[in-house]
């Protein structure tokens, strides 16, 4: 089996779902461990009634109401699945399907920095393999493990259409791409301190074309 | 190509912004259609454009649209297919980051020519910068009177809600992305009905990919002779190619369909990034590679399938002389055997079972017996799988063993010999 | 008609029939997996792809339609090659361990791989396990995930006809497995079906685990006796023990279908203290006693209470076949010569049947009832459910109406006390309290003169909308099916609520409607016994005038045709609706536990407590055997042959799974020698015929139904209100002047409120009559007493447990809480036999629903 299978967590970024309600306060005083159902679902109840207000039927908005549980506790769990099947009014078993299907919903917890190395093909020709051994053996862990302080969980992920700018990997939300040896150990170095946020893709897709466009040779902005 | 259409303002950091979209044309589009034209007569002007879908299957996009019936009584609804994850493929992500208002006029004008009040835009998790720009290029048009109640006073009204995947590249199969927006599993159902008749919620539901819609506010602003003007005549106007892999210059190209894969590679590329290519996959990783020989093929819809390939996403990748196909052959087929939903039995099993054999050979312990197996399982999977994903995946690794065959024989034998 | 050619043969399908129905039709065999005639298409498993000329790719033969001139074939060298492809790809990774596996020889895959199969695989890698060790995910089903192919049919099963949605799919891919919520069922239904159409052996009942091999044992296809809906029954022995329970596709009304009762429940053949020999009460204590010395003395005691015009009652339990039922009856009115004969005494409202009431009853039994297939019931364009919880009462007729309503055969309307996972899928659905069913209905009419002030449970808003939903729909039925439920007959409000169910289906009728009736019984044969005549005032046959089995009654001699009037002419019968409530002279007791089942002071439990001399057949020892002057031992279900009336009408014979004890003798047996002694020639047969003319006439599958017994024959009948009026028949022929509305009940359940609820009863999911109790499985899985209800605010469910005391009278009960929110507030339900085991049962119809008390206690 790669990696990439069969152990969590997978790859857990949570995109910004769009609710409008900021959950971010509260994201570090909530432990899923100590959480109920009914704790889980007052903290859910406001923005799933919006989310579902998007759509003709509450099932659609499992997919949302689970990245919006993840945001908020880091990951999401049995209680996560049983506060939003009741507040959807569906079966829980809906709920952990979908929760299962999709592997960017994190079912274990993860470290702070959530790297997500590709390595499909455009950047597997480009060093992704060698990117992967750089970071395993830097980190002290295989791909699929969490490093044991908790900093680092390192996931290997498929094609995350960065490959013109490859061997790329998203750290939580930011991209990081064009990567090499230097650079990985820039990123971890400045990532251990406090931020890598520089060294990151700030505008996404690095370079680009149109015809004759700037492309990908040389360096990235 | 003289000047570009899709991409013209991709470098200008500020395009995304409405106010630069709309003093470079953006929106004209949309005020001539709701002025000047029925639903019908969209459709019809679609059709004469002969625009063909710029997901991968090529299917005209007007008659597409014909197929969502009239005065049915159901609501009907429009999504966009933003799950772009055809591994080589970039482009939307281009589109949705850099200039997104584009795809937002397509989706109006798309909307209001096929009857739909609500639509979606079904972005991949993993594009966190796309979902936000279109999250904010929505709310500006909002803003702005393109989207809402009485859109520009025309009494039509449309609401565009985002709805974000969470990995996984079947959800690109439009029967599964709908599925997907219904909040299950994402696994491609049954046709027909087909999504036009019974789609999401068993309403009649258009779907399109994001580049479709982006080419809708030129073809309404521009008109159908510029479009029908670019490329030839069964596959008009401009189209974005993604180039990848072992090429010196590496990006997203607005070019007509004409071109050959080799100008691509060559003009666009700039070659190879050392040495000599090898063969390139013209399409994102499910189009059948074409080794360097046949370099010369048109990069269009048939074209590609006279050369037992495919255009696909239009995502090139080459490949140098340093790949190893059966290696390349591995990766491809673990990510599809990675990808596959499980629903039916060639893919779920058969590819899980090409990826053994492949890793195996990789490992050095290949038997003279599996490049045939191979070869089986292919047939095995090919045309017999529920969706294109499984029909994809075999016949991608069928065009590794057709034309590499001897690099298989040649790993097998040479672990056989020293093993 | 389509016409096209499948595999050189030339053949005419119908519009819409998929390729493999119209193979299957003429016997070509396509292999499937995933394809499951009740379920929605999958098309998934790949192995009935077959070749279309002209079309490129292979197709599914389970999901494409024939189409005109189309031309087939199943067996091309193609389709024969891409079969043993995906055969060796799905053997690729499945375990090859069919020795130990117990679906071995009744393996769908083994059998298709037989057939369809290359016979070799060149797979040289390791397969995929996900585990070494399998599952128990509950008490009943045990899950081996390495075995799965993935066809999605126990998926399907549990949400679009179970309506559990308690399986489902984690993980993707290879990777995929079918699990329950934290990999665990136990919140499931039990049903087992996810078994039963597991094609391979993934999914296995526990209890059956490695108990033995299919080709090993012997089947007796026999009816279930755990509710009536009369599902068949495989009951499979080895070595004359019993091993399993299965369903057969495609026989009985239930085809594969079963519930965790039928399915699981046969231990109950094990369960309870049996009665073995006969026993006579000497010094207060039952001593043996011969056969003869206690028919001896229940002939001479009948015929001294008989000299002295004294009464004698009969109860007997719905239970009892047809063939006991048939000669009880004959017993009571020819040799007894009394007509006090109760077959419903659990049921509070019918122990009371007023003159009235028992004509109505009459009325609907002999007239009203339809004798159709639930298939054609659940095919009429509109279902009302009244008072019935079928779900838990009756789940495999619950399972048919949830396929109905998802293919979009009928809209279905639920008007019942209890909440049930019918609700969801109901067009409209209300909560009505036992009693309202009458105001219910006339709200429902257009002729309703009453109007319906809160006759609801369910708020003003969801009762308006459910009127409005309801009569629109039935507005636009051309045909509608009323499932009458039994929350009534516990009722005092009995009589009015049969008037408007008979003046309901004379309306529909008058408007051109096909109108069908059936009641919803959660005992086996309590259709049959009712049939039979084992009601007070009502003989038996009256409703098989015009069927095979009236000649059959008729044969079996004078006994027959005398019932038909057997208050007429059985000399010195009182009918027992004119008896004084005064306590029997004797009582006879047949399988029935009337000390359990009745309220203190309630009639029948009344006559059985205080009789002088009381006589109880029965199979196992219960409070009224513990309280007989005379024992006789009866064989149980399965131990005889003999024949259960379903609800919908069907006459289905009853196998042996076991001889009963050397000393039990059959009931008729003993019913005959008892005349005998009392010097009458019994004109019944021993043994008595089976009435297997019915079971002919309704066909294996239930379908076929016999002539009709139109509910025509109603419209003759003269509406409840005017009843005493002799010129009403008039009134209401089918071209007279609409009848005047029936009145409504005087009295209405009074309002929950201040702490005070509504107690009501009924069957459970697991457990309707002591057939069931007797399975220590069943026991197991109903975990306990509980008392089911919407909690009270304050109450904070989902974070603490609660203990609920309810309080009524002398009676008090203590049980946790189950929440369900889908009661109205005020309602707690606590199942039957919770209540009849308490020294004070409180079930009486005096007081139908019982206003209770409840106080909740959270629990550490």
């Amino acid at each position: 089996m790669s990696p990439r299978t069969n152990t969590a967590p997978v790859t857990a970024t949570v995109p910004d779902t769009g609710t409008d309600t900021g959950t971010d306060s509260s994201k570090d005083s909530a432990t899923a461990a100590a959480l109920t159902t009914t704790v889980v679902k007052s903290d859910l109840a406001g923005p799933v009634r919006e989310i579902v207000a998007r759509y003709p039927k509450a099932r659609s908005a499992i997919m949302p109401a689970l990245y919006l549980a993840q945001e908020k506790y880091g990951h999401v769990d049995g209680t996560v699945y049983k506060a939003i099947s009741e507040l959807l009014d569906v079966p829980e078993i809906w709920v952990f399907e979908v929760a299962s299907f999709y592997t960017m919903f994190a079912r274990e917890p993860r470290g702070t920095f959530h790297i997500q190395l590709c390595d499909n093909l455009s950047c597997m020709l480009l060093g992704a393999d060698h990117m992967r051994a750089c970071l395993e053996h830097r980190l002290g862990i295989q791909a699929g493990q969490t490093s044991k302080d908790g900093m680092f969980t390192l996931s290997l992920v498929e094609c995350i259409g960065s490959c013109d700018v490859a061997p790329a990997m998203m750290i939580n939300q930011d991209q990081y791409s064009n990567l090499d040896e230097a650079k990985l150990t820039d990123i971890l170095d400045q990532l251990t301190l406090g931020s890598a946020a520089s060294l990151s893709d700030q505008g996404g897709t690095g370079g680009t074309g149109g015809t004759g466009g700037t492309g990908n040779e040389g360096e990235m902005p | 190509m003289s000047e570009l259409t899709l991409l013209k303002h991709i470098d200008n950091p500020d395009a995304p912004q409405i106010e630069i979209y709309e003093k470079s044309g953006g929106y004209q589009g949309l005020r001539r259609v709701l002025k000047d034209f029925t639903p019908d007569e969209v459709i019809d002007y679609v059709k004469k454009c002969n625009l063909r879908g710029r997901g991968g299957a090529g299917f005209p996009t007007g008659m597409k649209w014909s197929f969502v019936p009239k005065g049915d009584g159901k609501p009907h609804y429009l999504c966009c297919n933003a799950d772009e994850g055809e591994p080589g493929t970039f482009k939307d992500r281009l589109l949705m980051e850099r200039d997104p208002h584009q795809m937002i006029e397509g989706m109006v004008i798309t909307a209001y020519a096929t009857g739909c009040n609500t639509a979606y835009v079904y972005i991949r998790g993993e594009y966190g910068l796309s979902i936000r720009r279109v999250r904010d290029a929505v709310n500006a048009a909002r803003a702005r009177g393109y989207l809402g109640d009485n859109i520009l006073g025309s009494g039509y009204s449309l609401e565009i809600h985002l709805h974000i995947g969470a990995g996984a590249y079947i959800c690109g199969e439009e029967t599964a992305l709908l599925e997907s927006i219904e909040g299950r599993r994402g696994m491609p159902k049954l046709k027909p009905p087909f999504p036009a008749v019974a789609g999401i919620y068993e309403c009649p539901t258009v779907i399109n990919n994001v580049e479709t819609f982006a080419c809708l506010p030129h073809i309404f602003r521009l008109g159908s002779d510029w479009f029908t003007s670019i490329g030839p005549a069964d596959a008009p106007g401009p189209k974005l190619f993604a180039l990848s892999g072992h090429l010196k210059q590496r990006g997203v190209f607005e070019l007509p369909m004409s071109i050959s894969l080799g100008a691509l590679i060559e003009d666009y590329g700039h070659g190879a990034l050392t040495g000599k290519l090898k063969a390139a996959i013209p399409g994102g990783v499910s189009a059948p590679m074409i080794p360097a020989s046949g370099f010369d093929v048109g990069m269009d819809f048939s074209s590609l399938a006279a050369a037992d390939s495919m255009l696909g996403s239009a995502g090139v990748i080459a490949l140098d002389e340093t790949s190893s196909i059966p290696v390349v052959a591995r990766r491809i087929t673990e990510f599809f055997s990675h990808e596959s939903c499980g629903k039916c039995t060639p893919c779920r099993e058969g590819l899980t079972w090409a990826a053994k054999i492949l890793r195996r050979i990789e490992a050095g312990d290949g038997l003279p017996g599996d490049p045939d197996q191979l070869e089986m399982l292919c047939g095995g999977i090919f045309g017999n799988s529920f969706c294109a994903l499984g029909d994809g995946a075999a016949w991608a690794l069928a065009a590794t063993l057709k034309h590499f065959r001897p690099e298989y024989d040649a790993l097998i034998t040479r672990k056989t010999a020293t093993g | 008609m389509v016409k096209c050619t499948l595999d050189g043969k030339e053949i005419d399908v119908e519009p819409g029939t998929t390729i493999l129905n119209a193979a299957r039709a003429i016997a070509i065999d396509i292999p499937t997996f995933c394809y499951q005639d009740r379920l929605s298409l999958s098309a998934s498993c790949r192995m009935c792809l077959i070749e279309i000329e002209g079309r490129r790719k292979l197709e599914p033969a389970c999901a494409t339609t024939v189409s005109e001139n189309m031309v087939i074939h199943s067996r091309s060298d193609k389709v024969v090659t891409m079969r043993e492809d995906m055969l060796e790809i799905l053997l690729a990774n499945h375990p090859l361990d069919c020795p130990v596996c117990d679906k071995g020889g009744e393996c769908e895959l083994q059998d298709t791989v037989f057939e369809y199969g290359k016979g070799d695989s060149r797979f040289q890698d390791d397969k995929r396990v996900f585990r070494t060790r399998d599952i128990e995910l509950n008490d009943v089903i045990v899950f081996n995930a390495n075995r799965c192919i993935q066809c999605q049919r126990c998926v399907r099963i549990c949400e679009e006809v179970v309506g559990d949605t308690a399986l489902g799919t984690s993980e993707r891919g290879l990777d995929s497995e079918i699990t329950g919520i934290g990999n665990s069922l136990k919140d499931c239904s039990h049903c087992g079906n996810c078994i039963e159409v597991c094609p391979v052996g993934a999914l296995m009942s526990t209890p059956y685990r490695y108990k033995a091999r299919p080709w090993d044992m012997v089947q007796a296809e026999t009816i279930c006796a755990m509710c009536g809906t009369g599902c068949s029954l495989t009951v499979e022995s080895r070595d004359g023990a019993v091993k399993r329970v299965k369903s057969k596709y495609e026989t009985g009304i239930n085809s594969e279908l079963l519930c965790a009762r039928g399915r699981f429940g046969i231990d109950c053949l094990e369960g309870g203290t049996p009665v073995r020999v006969p026993m006579i009460r000497t010094d207060g204590a039952l001593v043996e006693a011969s056969w003869g010395e206690a028919i001896a003395l229940i002939a001479t005691t009948a015929q001294t209470i008989k000299a002295r015009n004294g009464t004698i009652q009969g109860q007997i339990s719905p239970q009892q076949n047809n063939e006991t039922a048939f000669a009880f009856q004959h017993l009571m009115r020819q040799a007894f010569h009394s007509d006090d004969i109760h077959s419903g005494s659990r049921f509070s409202g019918l122990r009371d049947l007023s003159p009235g009431a028992t004509s109505k009853l009459a009325q609907l039994i002999n007239t009203g009832l339809s004798r159709a297939s639930l298939d054609t019931l659940l095919g009429h364009d509109c279902t009302l459910v009244l008072g019935a919880n079928i779900a838990e009462e009756n789940p495999v007729t619950g399972y048919l109406m949830r396929a109905a309503v998802r293919d979009q055969r009928t809209r279905l309307l639920i008007a019942c006390s209890r909440p049930s996972n019918l609700d969801d899928i109901a067009t409209a659905h209300l909560r009505l309290l036992p009693g309202e069913e009458a105001r219910l209905l006339s709200a429902l009419s257009d002729s309703g003169n009453t109007a319906p002030d809160n006759i609801a449970t369910s708020d003003a808003a969801a009762q308006a909308g459910f009127l409005t939903t309801a009569r629109t729909a039935l507005d636009a039925a051309a045909s509608v099916t009323l499932f009458l439920g039994t929350e009534f007959l516990r009722t005092g409000q009995i009589e009015e609520t049969l008037d408007w169910i008979l003046h309901t289906v004379q309306t529909l009728e008058r408007k051109g409607k096909t109108v069908a009736v059936q009641f919803l019984f959660d005992r086996p044969n309590q259709r049959g016994l009712w049939d039979m005549g084992c009601l007070p005032g009502i003989p038996p046959a009256s409703a098989f005038a015009e069927t095979a089995l009236a000649s059959a009654l008729t044969e079996t001699g004078p006994g027959g045709a005398s019932a038909k009037t057997a208050a007429d002419t059985a000399p010195g019968t009182t009918p027992a609706s004119t008896v004084p409530a005064q306590v029997p002279d004797m009582v006879f007791v047949a399988g029935a536990d009337p000390l359990t089942d009745c309220a203190l002071g309630d009639r029948c439990g009344t006559a059985a407590r205080k009789t002088d001399f009381l006589v109880v057949q029965s199979a196992h020892v219960n409070a009224t055997t513990e309280h007989a002057d005379v024992l006789l031992p009866g064989p149980a279900w399965g131990e005889e042959v003999g024949t259960f009336t379903s609800n919908q009408g069907a006459t289905q014979p009853l196998q042996m799974i076991r001889p009963p004890a050397a000393d039990v003798l059959s009931a008729a047996t003993i019913y005959q020698r008892i005349a005998t002694a009392m010097g009458i020639a019994p004109d019944w047969t021993d043994p008595p015929p089976l009435f297997t003319p019915q079971v002919a006439l309704m066909g294996p599958n239930g379908a076929g139904p016999p002539p009709a017994t139109s509910a025509s024959a109603l419209s003759a009948i003269p509406p409840a209100a005017s009843s005493d009026k002799s010129d009403s028949t008039a009134a209401s022929g089918p071209e007279g002047a609409p009848d005047q509305p029936p009145a409504l009940p005087r009295v209405q359940p009074s309002k929950p409120g201040d702490g005070h609820y509504h107690l009501i009863t009924g069957a459970s999911l697991f457990t309707a009559g002591t057939i069931s109790t007797r399975s220590h499985l069943l026991q197991d899985l109903e975990r306990g007493a509980y008392l089911e209800l919407n909690p009270p605010e304050g109450l904070d469910p989902d974070a603490h447990q609660y203990e609920v005391t309810l309080r009524s009278g002398s009676t008090t009960l203590n049980a946790p809480l189950k929440v369900n929110r889908g009661f109205a507030p005020g309602v707690v339900y606590a199942p039957e036999h919770m209540l009849t085991a308490l020294e004070n049962n409180p079930l009486s119809a005096r007081d139908y629903p019982l206003a209770v008390a409840l106080t909740f206690a959270r629990l550490p």
